[in-house]
């Protein structure tokens, strides 16, 4: 069980990798993708904390280097926190920034997590697939 | 009903079980029954003149081919889309999403091709089919300032998140007990 640590400021990245099946066309912007809320549905949801990473010397795109098939989007830890949501770090061997999004994910509140999502690698919406 | 539909992978036939979900009962069943869409106001002129159908679709390398007979009407506008976005369910490997996500449940997908055959009418539009990390999927449509999310998970029955941006309606159930509602809600997004 994770509880939420009050170390991470409310304006800390969360970045996750989405991959290019969880990307659905969207409404407000014609011809480009948006993340699925399918991205956010998991009780533990993996992330990495962007400040850490930095520290460590290394950059966001660099998530991706194995994972061709993967974009990179951010969420603030204050959005994850105001949906009931705790934020945790978690490191692991392969991974020292990694973090944890923890908590019962209701429907309403992945697509929330979706919505407000920011893109980081591609740096804006790609182009519907056609 | 007897099965009509036959998947080839790879030119190589299959048996039905290795065949996958386009080939069990239920997804023969729908396709089957979307091949009824047109021909429902002439139900006794299409039995004596069926034909033989292909359509072939192509995700990660393999190639995926579905074989049924009817009577060679004009398929609505949403079957390849659907039915594509099911084969790249139907490819993923382990740990597709690099989070450890589950490779999709075949029973699953079968569950959310039966729902689907009920729920779309030929002018609906086509959902995006969505991989979850339990082995679940979600369809989705986002159009007219109204979200539908239908979420599929494995074992469990079938939930859907609606909210519209013009009237600030949600609606967060289980699909079988709001079936009409559901349809109803699906009409309002052609």
């Amino acid at each position: 069980v994770f509880s939420n640590d009050p170390t991470i400021p409310g304006d800390e990245g969360l970045l996750r990798r989405i991959h290019a099946q969880q990307l659905v066309p969207d409404e407000r912007h014609s011809g480009r993708v948006r993340v699925s809320s399918a991205a956010f549905r998991d009780v533990e949801l993996s992330i990495v904390i962007k400040s850490t990473l930095l520290i460590s010397g290394r950059q966001p795109a660099d998530l991706l280097q194995t994972h061709p098939n993967h974009a990179l989007v951010a969420i603030t830890a204050a959005k994850a926190r105001s949906l009931n949501q705790a934020v945790a770090r978690d490191p692991e061997l392969d991974e020292p920034a990694h973090g944890v999004v923890h908590g019962r994910k209701s429907k309403k509140c992945a697509s929330e997590l979706a919505n407000s999502a920011e893109w980081v690698v591609p740096s804006e919406a790609p182009a519907v697939a056609r | 009903m007897a099965s009509m539909a036959e998947i080839f992978i790879d030119t190589a036939e299959l048996t039905r079980a290795q065949c996958g979900i386009l080939a069990t009962p239920p997804a023969a069943d729908y396709i089957d029954q979307l091949s009824r869409f047109e021909r429902r106001s002439s139900a006794e002129s299409w039995r004596g003149r069926q034909t033989q159908r292909e359509r072939t679709y192509f995700s990660r390398g393999q190639t995926l081919t579905l074989r049924w007979r009817d009577s060679g009407q004009a398929l609505p506008a949403w079957f390849d889309p659907v039915m594509q976005g099911f084969a790249e369910l139907i490819t993923l490997e382990p740990n597709w999403d690099s989070y450890g996500g589950k490779a999709i449940d075949r029973p699953t997908i079968d569950v959310a091709m039966a729902l689907l055959d009920t729920l779309l009418g030929p002018a609906s539009p086509a959902p995006s089919i969505v991989p979850l990390s339990s082995g679940g999927l979600q369809v989705e449509w986002h159009r007219h300032q109204q979200d539908l999310e239908i979420v599929f998970e494995p074992r469990l029955a079938p939930e859907f998140f609606y909210k519209d941006a013009r009237t600030g309606v949600e609606e967060d159930r289980s699909v079988y007990p709001h079936l009409a509602l559901v349809t109803q809600l699906v009409r309002g997004l052609e």
